[in-house]
This record gives structure tokens, sequence and C-alpha cells, in this order.
């Protein structure tokens, strides 16, 4: 268990900047999900985080020890990490029992031992019955349980892990996930998760940095990043959200030159600025609605998608019920939102 | 399907037929009687030698230079690339010649200038060695292949454990590229024992003389009738070992692929060598320049050197002499012509076999490779001559006289090197968009047109390296020709075993001068066309 800190680290490849300043703390025992759309710079981070790419600018510490910064470059092999890629990496001509070994015989560990804790790790991800199969034999939610024992193993001062459910199938993605979450807990090692799944974030981590073009936009718990987005581009990531532009005036919203009532909560918003609003939250069919033109329905099963028109851009709505079958227009009432005054934007 | 029929019958009659009718001769004769017989035994024992050394010698050098070039920043990699896959582009035979004028014990250069004897180039050493060097791309090529399909998180993850760059390289990338280098130096194995041009030249002469089955095949066959069937059975023993390590080869391969499946292609960030860099640079490069350079440089020298073995001046009275021979013009407009031919029936029936996409004929058509061309040559020879006779010209000239056509020759070649342009044409089929042929019949093509139109432009850069590498193969062919030539014809390749084999080094160095040039340009020029269809 480490605290890992990032100062104004920077990155580029050639004329690329995929790095643009990021500044991070998480402490011992943390569990920190780096989010973002594919790249945002976040499996870069977490690559130099690792010892796999050198930062160009800024520092990485791990607990107090400078990692990675101006002349100074500790290779991974002696940084003590653990890491989970998303391609599993199990080494196809060892076998599982060698695979997760395999760090412990590094540090000169005695056979017994290696034996003993080899074991150990196979339990914690239930695969102790499969300790000589080679990895040709096992499927890919066991695959990716064998690399999470390797990189467990050794007991790292932090496990890094790369997308590391990107590709399985959705139920043995839920399966997983609820093992990482369960295996944490257990040994409260320190965690950095990559990920582009906002539930996944949400899910798991304690601590979720959203990442766009190279910085952070906003590093919050869960459930303020959720319901208090910093940016627009947060709300529109994370949230799903309809991001309208336009101003605020007299407690309305106009976009597109149409107007919406806004909430009671943003009655006093005024001026030019972004309105992010929810799928879910806008209700369809009331009488103060604002009229829009309907593009499209979609059966969800547990809900229905609407699409509507505004101006040139496509709202979505979701909403349980079935209003207004059938009409070629529906009203649309805003029922929260988060509004960003066009200055901070 | 009439065309699988055309096709597969044609490969019948020219390739399963004969090599039937080989194993038919086989009856009757007591063949562990010639198989025991102390030369035969002496013979085996010789292509195994020299066949082990080779694959060995070409292991140990492809795969340090392999991961130096695939995983360190090693400066002139590239080049270093290029220099380790030049042999794959020159006849053996002339790297052997490069390598009699630089070593042989009197007369070679190194011990003109070191003292007579430091070297010899002739025995089993030495044709391991040379065999190595031609055979080294079989196993540099596959390797360098698989260390870059290598995922690179197999890598990472060893580097997260633990392991420093160097225990990475020895605990993770060699054994996962270690199937494509051993398959590798199996064919090179293979290669080396189906030589015949390297072997002849330097172990025929050596003292003591060291056989190996193609030359003693060869030796038989120069006896006439009685000889032949024992060059028979001796050919069936090279079969058999052939087939052996193409298996083993192929067993290797395919457990190779398994373990390369998910490669991503990212390429991990390569090792800085350090202190390591310059020493290991200069001496990468100067094995580079010794192995395959060097002799190439000895060859040109050779060529304007007026006595073969005297450091005596400059002269061009080689070069003169061979160009103003019409027996050399003979030889090389009769070469070039073949060559032609060959090239445009392998491309064709090549693409013809592909666009069939019947595997079984697919599979047909690479074997006549794996055959070592001896055995091949005599297959076409028992099947084709009812009535085998023996001529003898010159000293060393010899045909069967009945299967004494050029046609003869320019089947054989293409036969044999049917599997470039099968395997080259399937391949690129393989890529090819068919939406785009498709989109080309919904525009209201015929099926020909539609061929012609959208297609065969996709195959074009694939199909020229078939063409390439069949013509320059085809163009100093050695081992077919020597064996299958009409009386009194020559083709450069026999040109140049007669002449370097028994009279005159420096006229063979000049043809041999002449073709690597061939060889350059005409790879400069299919580089330059591949590079522009690919923009």
């Amino acid at each position: 268990m480490a605290s890992v800190t990032l100062s104004s680290v920077h990155k580029a490849y050639g004329d690329t900047k995929v790095v643009k300043g990021i500044s991070l703390e998480l402490k011992s025992g943390g569990f920190l999900a780096l989010l973002g759309p594919s790249g945002c710079g976040k499996t870069t981070t977490l690559r130099m985080i690792a010892g796999l790419e050198n930062v160009d600018a800024g520092t990485i510490h791990i607990d107090s020890q400078l990692v990675d910064g101006p002349n100074v470059r500790i290779p991974p092999e002696k940084r003590e990490l653990g890491m989970v890629f998303q391609s599993y990496a199990v080494w196809p001509h060892r076998s599982v029992k060698e695979n997760v070994g395999y760090p412990l015989s590094l540090r000169g560990v005695s056979k017994s031992d290696i034996d003993r804790r080899v074991k150990e790790a196979l339990d914690w991800v239930r695969l102790a019955a499969f300790a000589d199969r080679m990895p040709s034999q096992l499927s890919g939610g066991q695959l990716q349980r064998v690399a999470i024992a390797r990189a467990l193993v050794a007991q790292p001062k932090v496990l890094l892990l790369d997308e590391p459910l990107s590709n399985l199938d959705m139920a043995l993605r839920e399966e997983l996930r609820g093992e990482i979450a369960a295996l944490r807990a257990r040994l409260g090692t320190t965690m950095i998760f990559v990920t582009h799944d906002q539930h996944e974030a949400l899910a798991l981590a304690d601590h979720v940095a959203v990442m766009n073009k190279g910085v952070i936009e906003q590093l919050d718990s869960p459930r303020t990043i959720y319901e208090a987005p910093a940016t627009p581009y947060v709300a529109g990531f994370v949230g799903g959200s309809n991001l309208l532009e336009g101003t605020a005036a007299d407690g309305t919203f106009t976009s597109h030159g149409i107007s919406f009532v806004l909430p009671d909560s943003l009655k006093t918003v005024t001026g030019p600025g972004t309105l992010a609003v929810r799928a879910e939250a806008m209700a369809l069919g009331q009488p103060d609605g604002t009229p829009l033109p309907l593009l499209a329905r979609l059966f969800l099963g547990h809900s229905m998608e609407f699409r509507l028109a505004l101006g040139d851009q496509i709202l979505r709505v979701i909403n349980s019920a079935d209003e207004a079958a059938g009409t070629g227009t529906l009203t649309a009432r805003i029922t929260a939102a988060h509004f960003f005054p066009a200055s901070r934007t | 399907m009439k065309r699988t029929i055309a096709l597969g019958a044609a490969l019948g009659l020219f390739f399963v037929l004969p090599l039937a009718l080989l194993l038919t001769r086989a009856f009757g004769v007591d063949w562990i009687a010639i198989w025991t017989a102390s030369d035969n035994l002496r013979a085996l024992q010789g292509t195994l030698i020299t066949s082990l050394g080779a694959a060995l010698f070409a292991l140990t050098l492809a795969l340090p230079i392999a991961l130096l070039v695939t995983r360190t920043a090693l400066p002139g990699r590239g080049l270093v690339r290029g220099l380790f896959t030049l042999p794959a582009a020159l006849p053996p035979f002339i790297l052997g010649m490069g390598w009699v004028s630089l070593a042989n014990p009197k007369a070679g250069l190194l011990n003109l200038a070191l003292g007579s004897g430091t070297f010899d180039i002739y025995g089993s050493i030495g044709i391991s060695f040379v065999l190595g060097i031609a055979g080294l791309p079989l196993v540099f090529l596959p390797t360098v292949a698989a260390l870059s399909r290598i995922d690179s998180s197999l890598e990472e993850a060893a580097r997260i454990s633990g392991a420093g760059p160097v225990r990475t390289l020895l605990t993770v990338s060699v054994p996962l590229a270690a199937p494509a280098a051993l398959s590798g130096a199996s064919l090179c194995f293979l290669f080396a024992a189906s030589a015949f041009g390297v072997p002849y030249l330097l172990g025929v002469t050596a003292t003591p003389p060291t056989p190996t089955l193609t030359t003693r095949i060869y030796a038989e066959i120069l006896m006439g009738a009685e000889g032949l069937s024992r060059a028979v059975v001796l050919s069936l023993e090279l079969l058999v070992i052939a087939a052996i390590v193409l298996l083993a080869s192929r067993a290797l391969s395919a457990r190779g692929a398994v373990r390369l499946a998910s490669g991503k292609g990212i390429s991990i960030r390569p090792i800085e060598l350090g202190r390591a860099r310059w020493p290991l640079t200069i001496t990468v490069f100067a094995l580079a320049i010794a192995l395959v350079v060097l002799p190439l440089l000895a060859v040109a020298l050779t060529s304007v050197q007026p006595v073969w073995g005297q450091l005596s001046g400059l002269s061009t009275k080689h070069w003169s002499a061979v160009l103003a021979n019409p027996r050399t013009i003979d030889a090389t407009l009769r070469s070039l012509a073949l060559a032609t031919a060959a090239a445009t029936l392998v491309t064709t029936f090549g693409l013809a076999i592909a666009q069939t996409k019947k595997r079984s004929l697919e599979l047909l058509s690479t074997a006549p490779y794996a055959i070592p061309g001896t055995v091949l040559a005599l297959a076409l020879v028992v099947a084709f001559s009812r009535d085998v006779r023996f001529v003898f010209l010159d000293r060393i000239a010899f045909v069967f006289a009945v299967a004494n056509t050029l046609s003869m020759l320019l089947i054989a070649y293409t036969v044999k090197h049917l599997a470039f342009g099968a395997r080259n044409a399937a391949d690129a089929l393989a890529q090819v968009d068919t939406s785009l042929t498709e989109a080309a019949r919904l525009s209201g093509a015929s099926p020909m047109r539609a061929f012609f139109d959208a297609t065969l432009p996709q195959l074009r850069g694939p199909l020229l390296a078939a063409f390439v590498v069949t013509f320059l193969t085809c163009v100093t062919e050695l081992t077919l020709s020597v064996l299958l030539l009409p009386t009194g014809r020559d083709v450069l390749g026999t040109l140049l075993f007669e002449l370097q084999s028994y009279a005159d080094p420096g006229s063979a160095a000049v043809i041999a001068c002449a073709f690597v040039l061939l060889v350059i340009v005409l790879q400069l020029t299919q580089a330059v066309a591949t590079r522009k269809a690919a923009r």
C-alpha cells in the first residue's frame, strides 16, 4: 500500500500532446478511476505511473519516493507495482501457477513460500483448481483472473488496472467487477483503474478523475461527479446529458430560438451558457412543456427513449411512461438541470 | 470446377506421376544394401552434419540479431535487417564462390593476406558455414516477424513483475519466438540438405572429400544406367529426411502461431543499450559485412584478377573474354528466356490455383518446393525418358538424351517454383476487398471484366513480387539445370558451375558479378514499384 502523487505531468508523442499538465494525489489505500473517452490520455497517465512511459515534464511520486521526473527514471521493475492489462497478458508458454509465481521468483522468494503464496492468490480469484492448466485451456474471464492474481501476489504498492474488463462480455464483466470490489475490501491495496465505462468507474472507485484531451476536468467522489458535474464535458460524458447552448433570462432558457421553462433551482440564473439536461430529467406531455417535433421512439425494455428535434440538435429523453403515442409533436419540460455560464466554459 | 480438374491434372502429370514412378523404380532394388554401402553412409553423414551445422549456425546468428533489431535502439538496425536478409536474394553458389575466393587454402585472398592455409573453406565446416549464411534469412525473417507480433503487454507484464529488460527478453520474448526460430532453423536444415551446388563446390575436392547425398546422387547419375537405380534409392532417402524435417517445422510453426495469436502491434519501447551500444553496433555490422558483403567483393575482385590467386594488378581480360564469348551470350539469352517464361507461368498458374480456393490444390502446388531439386529432376527424368542414355560432353556436360528438350527444363522450373505464385496469390486474394469487385459487377461489368478492372489491380504488388522472385531464382538455377539440360546447350547456372568447378574462376566471377548487379537492379525496381502501388 502506498500513496501516488502526480504533479504537472506532461507527455507528448512527437507533436501530439497526450497529457497536458496532470496533477493528482491518491492516498494510500485509495481507489482512483481514470475515466474518459479513447485518446484522452488516461492510459498514457497509467503507463507513466507504471514506468512503461516516462514523463516529459513534471514528477511522479510513489509514497515519498520520486520515481519519475527530471533526471530520475526508476524502471518499471524497480517500482514494486502490479498491473492488469486489457489483453490479459498472461504468458502463453507458462502454466497458471508459473504465471502467478513469476513476480515472486524474481524477488528471490523460497520455493515453498512461492507455492503457498501462489495458492493463496489463486484462492482470492477462485482459480485454485486451475493451477496446472495452460493459458490456452482457459476462458477470457479465467485469464483475467490469472492476471489479477499475478498482479497481486507480490503485494504491490499499487495495483494498476488498464481497462481490465473491456474484453469480456457483459455478464462476466459484472461478475469480475464484483470480485475486484471484494478483493479491494479484503486486501486494501491502493488501486488505479483506467476505464471508458462510466458505470464501472462510478461503481468501483472512491475517486473518479474525468479526463478530456490530456487534462483532468474534474476529480471528485463518484457521487459528486454524477450529481454536481464541474463542467459541461463532465455532465455530458458521465450523466449522458443533453448539452444545450443558449441564454438564460427570467426563469427561461432559450436555445435555437426555442424557450424552455427552467426548473425552480435555476430560476435565478441569467446570461449565456450551457444547460446540461439528463435524458431522464425531462417530463413529456406536460401542459407547461415546450412542444418539439418527435423524430423517433426507441423501446429500451425498462423505459422508452424519445428523440426530439431542437433546431439541428437531437434531444434524447428517457421516460418510463408511454405518453402521447402517435402524435408528431411532444411537449418537454425540464425537471432538473445544471447551468454552466459561458465564462466558465 | 473444370479449371480445378485441369490444374490438378497438370500437377498430377508433372509432379505426382513422376514421383510415383520414382518410387516404383525402387521396387526390386536392394535398397538396404545401397543405403548401408560405406560410400552412401558417408554421404548420409555428410548431409546430416553439414545441414545440422548450417541450421545451428544460422540459428545462433539469427536469434541475437533478431532481438537486437526488434527490441533495442541499435543504431542502423534497418540496414542490419536488410544486410542479413540479402542472402535470400543471392544464389548460394555465388556466395560459395565468394568464400572460395576468400578462403581457398592456397589462393584465397584471406590466406594471401594472412599466410597460406590460415582458413580452409573446403570440407564439412566450410559447407555448413556457407549454407548457414545462405539459409540465414530462413531463420532470421520468421524470428523477426514473430518478435514483432508478440503482444507488447506480455513483455510489459514481466517488467512490472520485477524483471529487468534482459531478463524479460530471456524469459518472455525468446520463449515466445522460439517456435518460429526453430521452425526456421529446420527449414534451413532442409535447404542445406537439398543443396547441390555448394556441397559440390566445397565437398568433392576437399581433402578428405566430403560427400553429401545430393553429390552422391549426381555421381551415380554420371555412371549411367547402372547408377540410376542407386540414384533413385538415394533420392528416396533424401526425400524421407525432407519429409521428417518438414513435419517438424510445420508442428513448430503451428505451436508458435497459437502463442502469438493476440498481437496488438504496439511496439514496446526499445531498450537503450547504454555503454554496450557502440561495441554491439560495430560487432553486428562487422559480422554483416564479413559474412555477406565481403564474399561479394571477393567475387568482384576475382573477376578483375589476371591470374587467380595472385594479387598482380587488375585486368579486364575476363570481362572482355566472357562478354565476347558466343557461348556466354547464348547461355545468357537462353536463361533470360527460360526464367521469363517460368516466372510468367508460375504467376499465371499460381493465381489460377489460388482462385480455385481449393486447399488441397494449394497444398499440392507448394509441395514441389519442399522436394529437393535433385529428387525432382530425377523423377522427371524417370517419368519422361523411356530410354535413358547419358552423353558426355567436354569434361562435364552430360544430359539425358531422351528428355532432351528445353521444355523439360521449363516444366521443372515452373513446377518447382509454383509455390511462389500460389502462396503470394493466395495471401493477396485473402486480403482483396471483394466488395470492390462486386461493385464493378453491379456497375455492369462481366465477371472477366470485373476481374481485370477491380480484382487484378489489387493483386499487382504480390504478383509482381512472385514474378521477380521466380525470375531471379530461375535465371541462375543450378540443380535442375545440371540434370535436365539438353545436350550441347548451356544456361547461366550450368556455365557458372562448369567454369567455377573446372577451369576458370575468373570468368565465373564475371557472370556472378553480372548476376548480382541484375539482382540489385530488379529488387530496386520492385521496391520502387511496390512503394508506388502502396501510395
